[in-house]
């Protein structure tokens, strides 16, 4: 019989569950305080020429990114979260689900496929020309541009915003729109007074999300040939071999972010819409007649079409038009290997996300919420710079291993870590923590604490209870924790780039190097292999929803 | 004999609440059935709660049958404890059946014993032919019956029942009522019972402990209860 | 301290972890015995071997050689696949961007499994050199195939094929008459009309690293500083998009890369077929410093392990059936003179190029770079 005779406390608190979250955050925490750390190095000769010519012209690009697609995309996806929440109208039902679809496109995918089929030679222009005879002034449609940019990325994130916003007000806001509603107010009232106000902590969510995506792009801005910050790391590490300018670049961005998560705060300061009820029962929509109604429907259509219909059109034209020509016998190889990393980097993120959030709901002290956000960090971090950071700690870790590689028969020098599959991994745990950690929290939220506590007093132990009760009760959350992760890995392009091993290309690597060698029509292929796998893994989780 | 012993027990949700129990001392025999009574918020959930050890109390000991639970230096996770408790909501896991939902516990029995056991308790709470149902299928009076079972299965030292009836209609109280106290008795088993309504107590207890509002010293009085 | 349980739980991560590692650096198989096993996700010869087959031994017949190589264009695939139906010999690929690949051989230092780095341009190869990451390619038939200012001064790369940055212009529009320098492109009578990519791009701060080693840093400015000033939009695409917007109408000039022009004559794509149909190609520079040229190229690693299939491989690679296809396939210039060009390059005839030595292209580059962000060359 086992009794702790530690500190009492100290007994409860440490053990399996709580190290995992503490090693959890130390592994999302350690390259990015190595990035930060770069801010107080002494600069190189390079570093004041990037500054002086650079920096003010990267700033600005990644601000005005952030600006104008957080923008459009909260203005497009909270409008289209009210229009399927709170009416009907033609094609609703589809819509509802349809319009999260266009999250299986990663953007930069969507970036070459519009600027080609916009460009000279792409189909729009060329049909105008053959079969009209009406040749398109030079510069009508600007697509490799910031504007062109902020276009595409809006597209391509606002699904983001118009879940988490469809989401909220589906469960929260029955109540109060209908009071508004028996009140009077007219239907546009009803959105600014009550509906925008009401969703604020949503759309502030999704609209930070959406933020931190276009921060951390690097193939859309590349390929438009807009500097942003995340570019600019690129470029300053390869095209001038500085990898210190580059992460001081990334230590500065990491600044901003800082900044960022602080503004956030700021709204949400004093908002703590918790919600009184918690069995309030779903809106009901209201039913949109004639011009109303089909103005809807044609919002939802245009944007569908945008972003999820023609895009993949598109590209299974190429596909079918060039494909043969490109299938390698490596093609096999590519599709594994991105479920390969991708699988495995979704294991392991929810493993630490399960043990943890459990943790943190066992022991609910100021510590493990701080550690919970703090594992929580690496989304915000652009991609290039968990990369910097990763590749940094990894190649210190074998020069301090360098004995034991001795030890075991290796060449002087031998990186054996940095070039390995787990340096990649390391990058997408921390960089996609945040994703399961959220399904899971929230899937644990659900779940009353009284099935953990009947279980012990019933003598099972802790890990039994965690085995045998709560996990069952949890699947959905895990399955949808799964599947998310898993379409945000498979989608990742500048942290894959950096940190993949060799020999291991993926879909999304591939066709962004078809697609920036200038061979856009080859790159179809691959693209649409990802986008068919991100499809499958979005539609398993819209599956509930689209009975 | 004091069979359950509460000894200077004190407990605050977080360091700068005031105690929603303080310095509270008290006794149960073996076999008795006695009461909590007190208003919401009064810390008679909490009590259960620190007795199962699901919560860690400030300071004070507690211990059952001799055996101590926590005190200073000592602190029994619950599976340790061997004390059986009824949630308010009963808290059946809805993934599995009746029977599966009672031999939960029995995991340290030879499976010839648990199915034995299992016929025992559910010939005690009268719910043989629902074994394979689920909870979702019960009503509130049989999901609680199946509760009781569920907690009485690994003859635990002690019982604790946590607003049993708060979910039940008035008029199946009545019947409710009486059985429970049949089963308790039959099982001679050492219970606290914890509830708002004076009534539901008077009718089940042998005793009463009636807990004051927070931010003093407890008092708790003890009335016999015939 | 723990309890056994909860101990258990932490090793087992921990295991895990390390598990993940030692997996994963079997895939880039730095082996003590300094052969290289090719995982089953490098491309390998079609003819000899199904495409996934486990651990071939490295005594098996021929071999194998490892590259590492920032050339992406299909001729190649076809050649390693003809070099080993040839040789028997097994060619294991790795493609990735040059300084990426330069980084990586670096980093793995004694350890890499590349036996040859194959790149674009000749800077990048004088890089690798400087990196101190080549050595010498010691070959009769090598020397005997590709001409000495085709191949580094100390035999540490040699060249595959070359291409020229020219100038295209509109038929329509330009008379090539109009035409006759670089320099004259930055001149005031092409103001609003030029087209070229963004400076970011490697081939352009080769050529303006070449400007810098003829005409001095002053002189190369001004240079960079007018063309940026006559700019008809802001750099955006690639060199085929040039040539896009000149059809289109955005500029009358721009400067692009000769096999793209072959490239987009022989799209399958009909629209890029009629935009190659209206654009007329000019070597600039004939009556003075010749037109620029850029090199592709393959280095010796260093610490190679295949050194002779590599070698092989190079001598293949330069012989005169190989540098036929290379030509005929990508429109690139051959370095062996021996190769017989397509109907397009052979329309274009001989020209003069500049006489600038390579290793400048990579030595000046970070100058180069430097200047276009001084006039502002996007």
């Amino acid at each position: 019989m086992k009794i702790t005779l530690l500190p009492r406390s100290a007994g409860r608190h440490v053990n399996g569950w709580t190290m995992t979250s503490v090693i959890g955050a130390a592994v999302v925490l350690l390259p990015i305080l190595y990035v930060l750390a770069c801010l107080f190095r002494p600069p190189n000769d390079n570093w004041s020429k990037v500054k002086q010519f650079l920096l003010t012209d990267y700033v600005l690009g990644s601000a005005k990114l952030v600006f104008f697609t957080g923008f459009f995309a909260a203005f497009i996806g909270v409008a289209l979260a009210w229009l399927i929440v709170g009416y009907t109208f033609p094609l609703r039902n589809f819509f509802k689900w349809a319009l999260v679809l266009p999250l299986a496109i990663p953007p930069y995918i969507a970036a070459y496929t519009y600027s080609s089929m916009t460009g000279y030679t792409g189909i729009i222009q060329a049909t105008l020309r053959n079969r009209f005879d009406v040749a398109l002034p030079p510069g009508t449609i600007e697509i490799m541009s910031d504007r062109g940019a902020v276009f595409v990325l809006t597209l391509f994130l606002f699904p983001y915003i118009f879940l988490m916003t469809r989401v909220f007000l589906e469960r929260q806001s029955a109540l109060f729109i209908e009071n508004a509603r028996l009140l009077g107010h007219k239907p546009l009232s009803v959105f600014f007074r009550v509906v925008l106000p009401l969703s604020r902590p949503a759309v502030i969510g999704g609209v930070m999300l959406v933020v931190f995506e276009v921060l951390s792009d690097y193939g859309v801005a590349n390929y438009f040939g807009v500097q942003t910050v995340s570019t600019a790391i690129f470029q300053t590490w390869f095209g001038m071999y500085d990898v210190d300018s580059a992460m001081k670049l990334a230590a500065w961005l990491m600044v901003g972010v800082i900044g960022l998560f602080m503004i956030e705060r700021w709204l949400r300061r004093s908002k703590r819409y918790a919600s009184t009820t918690s069995r309030s029962s779903p809106l009901r929509p209201q039913l949109l007649k004639g011009l109303a109604a089909w103005g809807a429907a044609a919002f939802c259509t245009v944007i569908f079409l945008l972003a999820f219909a023609v895009p993949i059109a598109q590209l299974t034209a190429w596909s079918i038009q060039y494909g043969g020509k490109i299938w390698r016998a490596d093609f096999a190889d590519l599709i594994v290997n991105t479920i390969k990393g991708a699988g495995i980097g979704t294991a392991i993120i929810l493993v630490i996300a399960i043990v943890s959030s459990r943790a943190a709901r066992m022991f609910d002290s100021p510590f493990m919420q701080a550690l919970s956000r703090l594992m929580s960090a690496g989304y915000s971090v652009p991609g290039a710079i968990v990369a910097i950071g990763v590749l940094a700690v990894f190649i210190e870790l074998d020069g301090r291993l360098a004995p034991l590689y001795r030890a075991m028969g290796k060449a002087d020098g031998a990186l054996v870590l940095s070039l390995s599959l787990a340096m990649l991994l390391t990058g997408y745990v921390i960089r996609f923590m945040a994703t399961g950690y959220g399904a899971l929290e929230a899937g644990y939220e659900k779940m009353p604490r009284v099935y953990s506590e009947a279980s012990r007093t019933l003598g099972r132990s802790s890990l039994f209870t965690f085995l045998r009760v709560e996990l069952p009760l949890i699947k959905g959350s895990l399955l949808s924790g799964f599947v998310l992760t898993f379409v945000e890995i498979i989608k990742e392009l500048p942290l894959t780039l950096l940190l993949r091993p060799f020999n291991y290309d993926t879909l999304s690597t591939r066709a962004y190097q078809y697609a920036t060698d200038e061979r856009v029509f080859d790159a179809a292929l691959p693209s649409l292999l990802l986008v068919m796998i991100g499809l499958v893994s979005v539609l398993i989780l819209l599956r509930p929803e689209r009975r | 004999m004091a069979y359950v012993a509460l000894e200077q027990i004190t407990f605050r949700f977080s360091g700068r609440q005031p105690a929603v129990i303080d310095k509270l001392s008290f006794t149960v025999s073996r076999g008795e059935i006695v009461g909590v009574l007190g208003a919401s918020g009064s810390g008679k959930s909490t009590l259960l709660r620190l007795i199962a050890g699901l919560e860690m109390p400030e300071s004070g000991s507690i211990s059952v049958d001799g055996r101590l639970l926590t005190n200073e230096r000592i602190f029994l996770e619950p599976e340790r404890r061997g004390v059986g408790m009824v949630f308010q909501d009963y808290a059946l896991f809805p993934n599995m059946t009746v029977a599966d939902n009672i031999v939960f516990g029995l995991h340290k029995l030879k499976r010839s014993m648990r199915l034995l056991r299992l016929e025992q308790m559910l010939e005690l709470v009268q719910m043989k032919e629902y074994a394979k149902r689920y909870p979702h299928e019960l009503s509130g009076g049989q999901q609680q019956r199946v509760a009781l079972a569920r907690a009485l299965a690994p003859q635990p030292s002690v019982l604790l029942m946590d607003e049993p009836f708060s979910s039940l209609d008035a008029h199946l109280k009545a019947s409710i009522r009486s059985e429970l106290r049949q089963i308790l008795q039959k099982a001679n088993i050492t219970c606290l019972l914890v509830s708002h309504d004076q009534a539901d107590i008077e009718a089940i207890c042998d005793r009463v402990l009636r807990i004051q509002e927070s931010g003093r010293e407890n008092e708790v009085e003890e009335t016999a209860v015939v | 301290m723990f309890s056994k349980r909860n101990s258990i739980l932490l090793v087992v991560f921990l295991m895990v972890v390390t598990l993940l590692a030692a997996c994963g650096s079997n895939n880039s198989k730095p082996s003590s015995s300094g052969e290289a096993s090719p995982s089953p996700t490098q491309t390998q010869a079609q003819t000899e071997t199904p495409a996934n087959s486990a651990s071939p031994e490295p005594s098996q017949t021929g071999g194998e050689v490892n590259i590492y190589t920032a050339r992406h264009y299909d001729v190649d695939q076809e050649l390693y696949d003809a070099f080993t139906k040839q040789t028997g010999i097994k060619v294991n690929v790795v493609e990735g961007k040059a300084p990426e690949l330069i980084e990586r051989i670096k980093r793995e230092g004694a350890s890499t499994p590349a036996d040859l780095f194959i790149t674009v341009d000749g800077g990048i190869l004088n890089t690798a050199k400087a990196e101190d990451v080549l050595q010498p390619i010691v070959s009769g038939v090598v020397d005997e195939q590709v001409p000495t200012e085709l191949r580094d001064t100390e035999s540490h790369w040699i060249g595959l094929s070359t291409r020229a940055r020219v100038i295209v212009y509109a038929k329509d529009r330009v008379d090539p008459a109009q035409l006759s320098t670089y320099e004259d492109l930055a001149g005031d009578k092409w103001k609003g009309k030029v087209v070229v990519r963004s400076a970011t791009n490697l081939y352009n701060q080769s050529m303006l690293a070449a400007f810098i080693a003829i005409m001095g840093e002053k002189e190369a400015e001004d240079w960079a500083a007018g063309i940026a000033a006559n700019l008809a939009r802001e750099p955006e695409g690639g060199d085929r998009d040039q040539a896009k917007a000149i059809v289109a109408g955005v500029g009358d000039v721009g400067i692009m890369n000769t096999y793209y022009v072959g490239q987009l004559a022989t799209s399958q794509d009909a629209e890029e077929v009629k935009v190659a149909e209206q654009i007329g190609v000019f070597f600039p520079n004939q009556q003075t410093t010749g037109t620029h040229i850029n090199i592709s190229g393959a280095g010796l690693i260093k610490h190679s392990k295949n050194k002779d299939n590599a070698v092989k491989l190079l001598e293949f690679l330069t012989g005169a059936e190989a540098q036929t296809k290379i030509s005929q396939a990508n429109f690139e210039f051959p370095v062996n003179g021996q190769a017989e060009l397509p109907e397009l390059l052979k329309s274009w005839g001989e020209f003069k190029i500049q006489n600038v030595d390579f290793a400048k292209y990579g030595e000046l580059n970070p100058k180069a770079v430097e200047i276009a962000n001084k006039v502002g060359w996007k």
